[in-house]
Protein backbone atom coordinates (compact mmCIF):
# COMPACT_ATOMS: atom_id res chain seq x y z
CA UNK A 1 0.00 0.00 0.00
CA UNK A 2 1.28 3.47 -0.81
CA UNK A 3 0.68 6.02 1.90
CA UNK A 4 -0.26 9.63 1.44
CA UNK A 5 2.02 11.92 3.40
CA UNK A 6 1.15 15.19 5.08
CA UNK A 7 -1.97 15.91 3.08
CA UNK A 8 -5.19 16.98 4.70
CA UNK A 9 -6.69 17.22 8.12
CA UNK A 10 -9.61 14.84 8.34
CA UNK A 11 -12.48 15.02 10.78
CA UNK A 12 -13.98 11.67 11.82
CA UNK A 13 -17.47 11.81 13.30
CA UNK A 14 -18.60 8.66 15.06
CA UNK A 15 -20.21 7.99 18.43
CA UNK A 16 -18.71 4.49 18.47
CA UNK A 17 -15.26 4.91 20.03
CA UNK A 18 -14.01 1.62 18.59
CA UNK A 19 -15.04 2.43 15.04
CA UNK A 20 -13.60 5.93 15.46
CA UNK A 21 -10.33 4.56 16.79
CA UNK A 22 -10.03 2.11 13.87
CA UNK A 23 -10.53 4.97 11.44
CA UNK A 24 -8.16 7.25 13.28
CA UNK A 25 -5.40 4.66 13.30
CA UNK A 26 -5.78 3.81 9.61
CA UNK A 27 -5.92 7.43 8.49
CA UNK A 28 -3.07 8.53 10.73
CA UNK A 29 -0.92 5.72 9.36
CA UNK A 30 -1.79 6.94 5.86
CA UNK A 31 -0.38 10.36 6.73
CA UNK A 32 -3.47 12.33 7.64
CA UNK A 33 -4.07 14.51 10.66
CA UNK A 34 -7.17 13.12 12.32
CA UNK A 35 -9.59 14.63 14.81
CA UNK A 36 -12.54 12.69 16.21
CA UNK A 37 -15.94 14.14 17.15
CA UNK A 38 -18.58 12.05 18.90
CA UNK A 39 -21.67 13.57 17.28
CA UNK A 40 -22.83 16.05 14.67
CA UNK A 41 -23.04 19.02 17.03
CA UNK A 42 -19.44 18.65 18.17
CA UNK A 43 -18.39 18.05 14.57
CA UNK A 44 -20.02 21.29 13.39
CA UNK A 45 -17.85 23.23 15.83
CA UNK A 46 -14.77 21.66 14.28
CA UNK A 47 -15.99 22.31 10.73
CA UNK A 48 -16.55 25.97 11.57
CA UNK A 49 -12.86 26.37 12.37
CA UNK A 50 -12.21 25.91 8.66
CA UNK A 51 -9.43 23.43 9.37
CA UNK A 52 -11.19 20.35 8.03
CA UNK A 53 -11.88 20.00 4.32
CA UNK A 54 -12.62 16.27 4.45
CA UNK A 55 -15.10 14.80 6.91
CA UNK A 56 -15.97 11.14 7.36
CA UNK A 57 -19.17 10.75 9.30
CA UNK A 58 -21.26 7.94 10.68
CA UNK A 59 -25.01 8.27 10.04
CA UNK A 60 -26.64 7.02 13.22
CA UNK A 61 -25.48 9.22 16.05
CA UNK A 62 -27.08 10.87 19.09
CA UNK A 63 -27.86 14.62 19.26
CA UNK A 64 -27.40 15.20 15.53
CA UNK A 65 -27.29 12.36 13.04
CA UNK A 66 -25.06 12.23 9.98
CA UNK A 67 -27.79 13.32 7.57
CA UNK A 68 -28.66 16.47 9.53
CA UNK A 69 -24.96 17.13 9.99
CA UNK A 70 -24.47 17.08 6.20
CA UNK A 71 -27.33 19.54 5.76
CA UNK A 72 -25.87 21.90 8.34
CA UNK A 73 -22.43 21.79 6.75
CA UNK A 74 -23.88 22.55 3.34
CA UNK A 75 -25.67 25.61 4.68
CA UNK A 76 -22.33 27.08 5.61
CA UNK A 77 -19.70 25.95 3.18
CA UNK A 78 -20.09 28.29 0.23
CA UNK A 79 -16.78 29.94 1.09
CA UNK A 80 -14.82 26.72 1.27
CA UNK A 81 -16.06 23.32 0.21
CA UNK A 82 -16.13 20.48 2.73
CA UNK A 83 -15.95 17.00 1.24
CA UNK A 84 -18.36 14.77 3.15
CA UNK A 85 -18.14 11.00 3.20
CA UNK A 86 -20.83 9.03 4.99
CA UNK A 87 -19.67 5.80 6.55
CA UNK A 88 -22.56 3.52 7.38
CA UNK A 89 -23.85 0.01 7.54
CA UNK A 90 -26.99 1.09 5.67
CA UNK A 91 -26.02 1.23 2.01
CA UNK A 92 -29.35 0.38 0.39
CA UNK A 93 -30.41 2.69 -2.45
CA UNK A 94 -32.90 4.67 -0.37
CA UNK A 95 -30.35 5.41 2.35
CA UNK A 96 -27.72 6.42 -0.19
CA UNK A 97 -30.16 8.76 -1.93
CA UNK A 98 -31.12 10.40 1.36
CA UNK A 99 -27.46 10.90 2.25
CA UNK A 100 -26.43 12.31 -1.10
CA UNK A 101 -29.49 14.54 -1.17
CA UNK A 102 -28.48 15.93 2.21
CA UNK A 103 -25.16 16.99 0.73
CA UNK A 104 -22.85 14.00 1.20
CA UNK A 105 -20.31 13.53 -1.58
CA UNK A 106 -19.68 9.85 -1.12
CA UNK A 107 -20.68 6.74 0.77
CA UNK A 108 -18.52 4.03 2.25
CA UNK A 109 -20.00 0.82 3.62
CA UNK A 110 -19.14 -0.18 7.17
CA UNK A 111 -16.87 -1.86 7.94
CA UNK A 112 -14.40 0.04 5.82
CA UNK A 113 -11.55 -1.44 3.85
CA UNK A 114 -8.37 0.65 4.16
CA UNK A 115 -7.56 0.69 0.43
CA UNK A 116 -11.08 1.70 -0.51
CA UNK A 117 -11.10 4.35 2.20
CA UNK A 118 -7.88 5.82 0.89
CA UNK A 119 -9.12 5.88 -2.72
CA UNK A 120 -12.33 7.61 -1.70
CA UNK A 121 -10.36 10.24 0.17
CA UNK A 122 -8.16 10.79 -2.85
CA UNK A 123 -11.28 11.39 -4.93
CA UNK A 124 -12.22 14.04 -2.41
CA UNK A 125 -8.78 15.58 -2.59
CA UNK A 126 -9.06 15.82 -6.36
CA UNK A 127 -12.33 17.67 -6.01
CA UNK A 128 -10.88 20.01 -3.42
CA UNK A 129 -7.96 20.69 -5.74
CA UNK A 130 -10.51 22.12 -8.16
CA UNK A 131 -11.25 24.70 -5.51
CA UNK A 132 -7.65 25.83 -5.85
CA UNK A 133 -8.53 26.42 -9.48
CA UNK A 134 -11.39 28.60 -8.28
CA UNK A 135 -9.00 30.59 -6.14
CA UNK A 136 -6.88 31.22 -9.21
CA UNK A 137 -9.98 32.41 -11.08
CA UNK A 138 -10.68 34.79 -8.25
CA UNK A 139 -7.11 36.05 -8.21
CA UNK A 140 -7.35 36.77 -11.92
CA UNK A 141 -10.61 38.63 -11.44
CA UNK A 142 -9.06 40.58 -8.57
CA UNK A 143 -6.20 41.66 -10.75
CA UNK A 144 -8.57 43.07 -13.34
CA UNK A 145 -10.82 44.61 -10.72
CA UNK A 146 -8.02 46.38 -8.89
CA UNK A 147 -7.79 49.06 -11.55
CA UNK A 148 -11.12 50.66 -10.78
CA UNK A 149 -12.17 49.36 -7.36
CA UNK A 150 -9.25 50.36 -5.25
CA UNK A 151 -11.00 49.87 -1.92
CA UNK A 152 -11.58 46.20 -2.69
CA UNK A 153 -14.37 43.96 -1.48
CA UNK A 154 -16.42 44.42 -4.65
CA UNK A 155 -15.88 40.91 -5.98
CA UNK A 156 -16.42 39.28 -2.59
CA UNK A 157 -19.72 41.10 -2.21
CA UNK A 158 -20.84 40.37 -5.76
CA UNK A 159 -20.50 36.65 -5.34
CA UNK A 160 -22.14 36.73 -1.92
CA UNK A 161 -25.10 38.76 -3.25
CA UNK A 162 -25.39 36.40 -6.20
CA UNK A 163 -25.39 33.38 -3.93
CA UNK A 164 -28.06 34.91 -1.69
CA UNK A 165 -30.27 35.69 -4.68
CA UNK A 166 -29.89 32.14 -5.95
CA UNK A 167 -30.83 30.63 -2.61
CA UNK A 168 -33.96 32.80 -2.50
CA UNK A 169 -34.90 32.20 -6.13
CA UNK A 170 -34.41 28.44 -5.75
CA UNK A 171 -37.41 28.42 -3.41
CA UNK A 172 -39.66 29.51 -6.25
CA UNK A 173 -41.13 27.02 -8.72
CA UNK A 174 -40.19 29.08 -11.80
CA UNK A 175 -36.49 28.99 -10.89
CA UNK A 176 -35.95 25.81 -8.89
CA UNK A 177 -35.49 23.66 -12.01
CA UNK A 178 -32.52 25.71 -13.12
CA UNK A 179 -31.05 26.79 -9.80
CA UNK A 180 -29.63 23.79 -8.00
CA UNK A 181 -26.57 23.44 -5.79
CA UNK A 182 -24.25 23.18 -8.76
CA UNK A 183 -25.67 26.37 -10.26
CA UNK A 184 -25.21 28.22 -6.98
CA UNK A 185 -21.63 27.06 -6.58
CA UNK A 186 -20.84 27.99 -10.18
CA UNK A 187 -22.31 31.47 -9.90
CA UNK A 188 -20.41 31.96 -6.65
CA UNK A 189 -17.18 30.93 -8.33
CA UNK A 190 -17.59 32.74 -11.64
CA UNK A 191 -19.50 35.94 -10.86
CA UNK A 192 -16.23 37.71 -9.89
CA UNK A 193 -15.20 37.43 -13.54
CA UNK A 194 -18.10 39.60 -14.72
CA UNK A 195 -15.90 42.64 -15.43
CA UNK A 196 -12.77 40.85 -16.57
CA UNK A 197 -13.10 42.57 -19.95
CA UNK A 198 -12.25 45.88 -18.31
CA UNK A 199 -8.60 44.97 -18.75
CA UNK A 200 -9.17 46.17 -22.33
CA UNK A 201 -10.60 49.58 -21.37
CA UNK A 202 -8.13 52.50 -21.25
CA UNK A 203 -7.49 54.15 -17.86
CA UNK A 204 -8.59 57.54 -19.16
CA UNK A 205 -12.10 56.12 -19.55
CA UNK A 206 -12.21 53.52 -16.81
CA UNK A 207 -10.98 55.93 -14.15
CA UNK A 208 -12.59 59.10 -15.43
CA UNK A 209 -14.50 60.95 -12.71
CA UNK A 210 -17.97 62.04 -13.73
CA UNK A 211 -20.00 61.41 -16.82
CA UNK A 212 -18.53 59.76 -19.90
CA UNK A 213 -18.98 61.19 -23.37
CA UNK A 214 -21.00 59.18 -25.88
CA UNK A 215 -17.82 57.93 -27.49
CA UNK A 216 -16.21 57.02 -24.15
CA UNK A 217 -19.35 55.24 -23.04
CA UNK A 218 -19.37 53.23 -26.25
CA UNK A 219 -15.81 52.13 -25.54
CA UNK A 220 -16.73 51.31 -21.94
CA UNK A 221 -19.57 49.03 -23.07
CA UNK A 222 -17.04 46.97 -24.99
CA UNK A 223 -15.80 45.41 -21.76
CA UNK A 224 -18.66 42.92 -21.89
CA UNK A 225 -17.65 41.81 -25.39
CA UNK A 226 -13.94 41.74 -24.62
CA UNK A 227 -14.52 39.55 -21.57
CA UNK A 228 -17.19 37.50 -23.32
CA UNK A 229 -15.08 36.78 -26.39
CA UNK A 230 -12.11 35.80 -24.25
CA UNK A 231 -14.11 33.42 -22.12
CA UNK A 232 -16.03 32.07 -25.10
CA UNK A 233 -12.79 31.13 -26.81
CA UNK A 234 -11.64 29.26 -23.71
CA UNK A 235 -15.07 27.66 -23.25
CA UNK A 236 -14.98 26.36 -26.82
CA UNK A 237 -11.58 24.82 -26.20
CA UNK A 238 -12.86 23.18 -23.00
CA UNK A 239 -16.54 22.46 -23.69
CA UNK A 240 -16.95 20.23 -20.64
CA UNK A 241 -15.96 23.00 -18.23
CA UNK A 242 -19.38 24.21 -17.05
CA UNK A 243 -17.83 27.05 -15.07
CA UNK A 244 -16.46 28.60 -18.27
CA UNK A 245 -19.92 28.51 -19.85
CA UNK A 246 -21.40 30.30 -16.88
CA UNK A 247 -18.51 32.77 -16.67
CA UNK A 248 -19.08 33.59 -20.33
CA UNK A 249 -22.83 34.08 -19.86
CA UNK A 250 -22.32 36.37 -16.89
CA UNK A 251 -19.60 38.43 -18.51
CA UNK A 252 -21.44 39.01 -21.74
CA UNK A 253 -24.94 39.55 -20.33
CA UNK A 254 -24.72 41.30 -16.97
CA UNK A 255 -25.40 44.70 -18.61
CA UNK A 256 -28.43 43.50 -20.53
CA UNK A 257 -31.75 44.82 -19.25
CA UNK A 258 -35.07 43.07 -18.84
CA UNK A 259 -36.77 45.53 -21.25
CA UNK A 260 -34.13 45.09 -23.96
CA UNK A 261 -32.45 48.46 -23.51
CA UNK A 262 -29.15 47.11 -22.20
CA UNK A 263 -25.93 46.14 -23.95
CA UNK A 264 -24.12 44.57 -25.78
CA UNK A 265 -26.85 42.60 -27.59
CA UNK A 266 -30.07 44.30 -26.51
CA UNK A 267 -31.47 41.01 -25.21
CA UNK A 268 -34.71 41.17 -23.27
CA UNK A 269 -36.62 39.07 -20.75
CA UNK A 270 -35.58 35.46 -20.56
CA UNK A 271 -33.38 35.81 -23.62
CA UNK A 272 -30.88 37.08 -21.07
CA UNK A 273 -29.22 34.09 -19.40
CA UNK A 274 -30.36 33.70 -15.80
CA UNK A 275 -26.82 34.06 -14.36
CA UNK A 276 -26.55 37.40 -16.16
CA UNK A 277 -29.89 38.59 -14.78
CA UNK A 278 -28.86 37.65 -11.24
CA UNK A 279 -25.39 39.18 -11.39
CA UNK A 280 -26.88 42.35 -12.92
CA UNK A 281 -28.83 42.86 -9.71
CA UNK A 282 -25.85 42.08 -7.49
CA UNK A 283 -23.57 44.35 -9.49
CA UNK A 284 -25.93 47.31 -9.54
CA UNK A 285 -26.69 47.04 -5.82
CA UNK A 286 -22.98 47.00 -5.07
CA UNK A 287 -22.19 49.86 -7.44
CA UNK A 288 -24.89 52.05 -5.96
CA UNK A 289 -23.97 51.40 -2.34
CA UNK A 290 -20.25 51.95 -2.99
CA UNK A 291 -18.19 55.02 -3.65
CA UNK A 292 -16.52 55.16 -7.05
CA UNK A 293 -14.31 57.69 -8.80
CA UNK A 294 -17.33 59.04 -10.63
CA UNK A 295 -19.88 59.03 -7.79
CA UNK A 296 -20.56 58.88 -4.07
CA UNK A 297 -22.31 56.00 -2.36
CA UNK A 298 -26.07 55.85 -1.87
CA UNK A 299 -27.53 54.61 1.41
CA UNK A 300 -29.06 51.15 1.38
CA UNK A 301 -32.66 52.38 1.74
CA UNK A 302 -32.29 54.72 -1.23
CA UNK A 303 -30.83 51.91 -3.33
CA UNK A 304 -33.73 49.63 -2.45
CA UNK A 305 -36.12 52.24 -3.84
CA UNK A 306 -34.03 52.65 -6.97
CA UNK A 307 -34.04 48.92 -7.60
CA UNK A 308 -37.78 48.72 -6.98
CA UNK A 309 -38.27 51.42 -9.61
CA UNK A 310 -36.16 49.40 -12.02
CA UNK A 311 -38.37 46.32 -11.74
CA UNK A 312 -39.65 45.29 -15.15
CA UNK A 313 -37.37 47.75 -16.96
CA UNK A 314 -33.82 47.22 -15.81
CA UNK A 315 -34.39 44.11 -13.72
CA UNK A 316 -36.47 40.97 -13.92
CA UNK A 317 -39.43 41.43 -11.54
CA UNK A 318 -38.92 38.01 -9.93
CA UNK A 319 -35.34 38.87 -9.08
CA UNK A 320 -36.39 42.23 -7.66
CA UNK A 321 -38.86 40.37 -5.43
CA UNK A 322 -36.06 38.09 -4.27
CA UNK A 323 -33.88 41.12 -3.60
CA UNK A 324 -36.62 42.79 -1.56
CA UNK A 325 -37.00 39.63 0.51
CA UNK A 326 -33.25 39.63 1.07
CA UNK A 327 -32.59 43.32 1.57
CA UNK A 328 -31.54 42.92 5.21
CA UNK A 329 -29.06 40.22 4.21
CA UNK A 330 -27.69 42.45 1.46
CA UNK A 331 -27.18 45.24 3.93
CA UNK A 332 -25.51 42.83 6.36
CA UNK A 333 -23.10 41.61 3.67
CA UNK A 334 -22.22 45.17 2.76
CA UNK A 335 -21.64 46.11 6.40
CA UNK A 336 -19.63 42.96 7.02
CA UNK A 337 -17.17 43.73 4.24
CA UNK A 338 -17.01 47.41 5.16
CA UNK A 339 -16.13 46.49 8.74
CA UNK A 340 -13.61 43.88 7.65
CA UNK A 341 -11.74 46.43 5.62
CA UNK A 342 -12.27 49.31 8.02
CA UNK A 343 -14.04 51.10 5.17
CA UNK A 344 -16.83 53.54 5.25
CA UNK A 345 -18.97 53.68 2.18
CA UNK A 346 -17.78 57.22 1.64
CA UNK A 347 -19.95 60.27 1.34
CA UNK A 348 -23.58 59.36 0.84
CA UNK A 349 -25.89 60.76 -1.78
CA UNK A 350 -29.42 60.75 -0.49
CA UNK A 351 -31.41 61.87 -3.48
CA UNK A 352 -32.78 59.13 -5.71
CA UNK A 353 -31.56 59.73 -9.25
CA UNK A 354 -33.89 59.07 -12.16
CA UNK A 355 -33.78 55.53 -13.49
CA UNK A 356 -32.53 55.63 -17.06
CA UNK A 357 -34.42 53.02 -18.98
CA UNK A 358 -32.69 53.43 -22.31
CA UNK A 359 -29.19 52.30 -23.03
CA UNK A 360 -27.97 55.82 -22.48
CA UNK A 361 -25.09 56.85 -20.31
CA UNK A 362 -26.38 56.76 -16.77
CA UNK A 363 -23.51 57.52 -14.42
CA UNK A 364 -24.80 55.22 -11.72
CA UNK A 365 -26.41 52.27 -13.42
CA UNK A 366 -24.22 51.64 -16.43
CA UNK A 367 -20.75 52.14 -15.05
CA UNK A 368 -20.81 49.18 -12.73
CA UNK B 1 3.66 -9.18 7.24
CA UNK B 2 2.40 -11.52 4.50
CA UNK B 3 3.68 -14.45 6.53
CA UNK B 4 1.90 -13.15 9.60
CA UNK B 5 -1.31 -12.61 7.68
CA UNK B 6 -1.24 -16.18 6.34
CA UNK B 7 -0.82 -17.56 9.82
CA UNK B 8 -3.65 -15.36 11.00
CA UNK B 9 -5.98 -16.59 8.30
CA UNK B 10 -5.48 -20.13 9.50
CA UNK B 11 -7.06 -19.08 12.77
CA UNK B 12 -10.10 -17.32 11.39
CA UNK B 13 -13.39 -18.51 12.79
CA UNK B 14 -17.03 -17.62 12.72
CA UNK B 15 -16.48 -15.70 15.97
CA UNK B 16 -13.51 -13.66 14.77
CA UNK B 17 -11.82 -13.10 11.43
CA UNK B 18 -8.36 -12.10 12.55
CA UNK B 19 -7.08 -11.57 9.02
CA UNK B 20 -9.81 -9.10 8.21
CA UNK B 21 -9.40 -7.22 11.48
CA UNK B 22 -5.63 -7.00 11.34
CA UNK B 23 -5.83 -6.01 7.68
CA UNK B 24 -8.21 -3.19 8.54
CA UNK B 25 -5.69 -1.94 11.07
CA UNK B 26 -2.88 -2.14 8.55
CA UNK B 27 -1.20 -5.11 10.24
CA UNK B 28 -1.32 -3.88 13.82
CA UNK B 29 -2.33 -7.03 15.74
CA UNK B 30 -1.63 -5.43 19.10
CA UNK B 31 -4.11 -2.66 18.43
CA UNK B 32 -6.62 -5.23 17.16
CA UNK B 33 -6.45 -7.15 20.43
CA UNK B 34 -6.68 -3.97 22.46
CA UNK B 35 -9.82 -2.91 20.61
CA UNK B 36 -11.37 -6.34 21.07
CA UNK B 37 -10.69 -6.07 24.80
CA UNK B 38 -12.32 -2.66 24.87
CA UNK B 39 -15.37 -4.06 23.08
CA UNK B 40 -15.67 -7.08 25.37
CA UNK B 41 -15.26 -4.93 28.48
CA UNK B 42 -18.19 -2.76 27.44
CA UNK B 43 -20.43 -5.67 26.50
CA UNK B 44 -22.09 -6.56 29.85
CA UNK B 45 -23.41 -3.04 30.24
CA UNK B 46 -24.57 -2.87 26.62
CA UNK B 47 -26.35 -6.20 26.82
CA UNK B 48 -28.08 -5.23 30.06
CA UNK B 49 -29.25 -2.05 28.41
CA UNK B 50 -30.48 -3.95 25.37
CA UNK B 51 -32.34 -6.40 27.53
CA UNK B 52 -33.98 -3.56 29.45
CA UNK B 53 -35.30 -1.85 26.34
CA UNK B 54 -36.56 -5.18 25.02
CA UNK B 55 -38.49 -5.67 28.25
CA UNK B 56 -39.81 -2.10 28.03
CA UNK B 57 -40.83 -2.87 24.45
CA UNK B 58 -39.30 0.09 22.62
CA UNK B 59 -38.57 -1.27 19.11
CA UNK B 60 -36.86 1.89 17.85
CA UNK B 61 -34.45 1.99 20.77
CA UNK B 62 -33.84 -1.77 20.46
CA UNK B 63 -33.01 -1.33 16.78
CA UNK B 64 -30.73 1.62 17.51
CA UNK B 65 -28.75 -0.26 20.16
CA UNK B 66 -28.55 -3.42 18.06
CA UNK B 67 -27.46 -1.41 15.00
CA UNK B 68 -24.66 0.19 16.95
CA UNK B 69 -23.56 -3.14 18.38
CA UNK B 70 -23.61 -4.66 14.91
CA UNK B 71 -21.48 -1.81 13.55
CA UNK B 72 -18.81 -2.21 16.22
CA UNK B 73 -18.78 -5.99 15.77
CA UNK B 74 -18.37 -5.63 12.01
CA UNK B 75 -15.51 -3.19 12.47
CA UNK B 76 -13.87 -5.83 14.65
CA UNK B 77 -14.64 -8.62 12.17
CA UNK B 78 -16.63 -10.42 14.88
CA UNK B 79 -19.03 -11.97 12.40
CA UNK B 80 -21.22 -14.08 14.66
CA UNK B 81 -21.86 -11.22 17.08
CA UNK B 82 -22.61 -8.93 14.15
CA UNK B 83 -25.04 -11.44 12.62
CA UNK B 84 -26.99 -11.89 15.85
CA UNK B 85 -27.11 -8.13 16.46
CA UNK B 86 -28.26 -7.65 12.88
CA UNK B 87 -31.07 -10.15 13.41
CA UNK B 88 -32.17 -8.32 16.58
CA UNK B 89 -32.18 -5.05 14.65
CA UNK B 90 -34.19 -6.55 11.79
CA UNK B 91 -36.82 -8.07 14.05
CA UNK B 92 -37.08 -4.85 16.06
CA UNK B 93 -37.76 -2.82 12.91
CA UNK B 94 -40.38 -5.35 11.89
CA UNK B 95 -41.99 -5.02 15.31
CA UNK B 96 -41.46 -8.69 16.03
CA UNK B 97 -40.30 -8.64 19.64
CA UNK B 98 -41.33 -12.09 20.90
CA UNK B 99 -38.04 -13.77 19.99
CA UNK B 100 -35.71 -10.98 21.01
CA UNK B 101 -34.82 -12.19 24.51
CA UNK B 102 -33.67 -15.54 23.16
CA UNK B 103 -31.57 -13.66 20.60
CA UNK B 104 -30.00 -11.72 23.45
CA UNK B 105 -29.01 -15.05 24.99
CA UNK B 106 -27.52 -16.03 21.66
CA UNK B 107 -25.66 -12.73 21.64
CA UNK B 108 -24.20 -13.54 25.07
CA UNK B 109 -23.04 -16.93 23.79
CA UNK B 110 -21.44 -15.26 20.77
CA UNK B 111 -19.64 -12.83 23.04
CA UNK B 112 -18.38 -15.74 25.09
CA UNK B 113 -16.97 -17.37 21.94
CA UNK B 114 -15.37 -14.10 20.97
CA UNK B 115 -13.83 -13.83 24.43
CA UNK B 116 -12.39 -17.33 24.01
CA UNK B 117 -10.97 -16.42 20.61
CA UNK B 118 -9.33 -13.34 22.03
CA UNK B 119 -7.82 -15.26 24.94
CA UNK B 120 -6.49 -17.90 22.57
CA UNK B 121 -5.00 -15.20 20.37
CA UNK B 122 -3.44 -13.41 23.34
CA UNK B 123 -2.03 -16.76 24.55
CA UNK B 124 -0.42 -17.39 21.17
CA UNK B 125 1.09 -13.93 21.23
CA UNK B 126 2.52 -14.37 24.74
CA UNK B 127 3.93 -17.78 23.70
CA UNK B 128 5.82 -15.93 20.99
CA UNK B 129 3.78 -17.29 18.11
CA UNK B 130 3.33 -14.84 15.22
CA UNK B 131 -0.18 -13.54 14.84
Amino acid sequence: MSYSVGLSSILVVDDDPIAAEALRYTLTTCGYDVTVAGDGIEALDYVRTGNYRIVISDVEMPKMNGIDFCREVRKRDACGYTYLILLTGRCDTDSVVVGLNAGADDYIAKPFHPSELQMRIRAGERLLALESRDLMIFALAKLADRRDHETGGHLERIREYSRLLCLELAKKPEYCEEIDEVFIQLIYDTSPLHDIGKVGIPDRILLKPGRLTEEEFKIMTEHTQIGGETLQAVAEAYPRAAFLQMAYQITVSHHERWDGSGYPNGLSGREIPLPGRIVAMADVYDALTSQRVYKSAYPHDVVVKMIQKGSGSHFEPGIVQAFLALQDEFRAVKEHYDQRRGNKSGQFLTQVPPIVTSGANSPVMDRT
Amino acid sequence: MIHQMNRASERNSDALNREELVGRLLGNAELAQRMLCQFLDAIPEEIDLLESVIRIGDPKEIATLAHRHKGTARTLAARRVADVASEIERQAWEGSTSNLLSLVDELRTSHSHLQNELEAWAGEASDGAPE
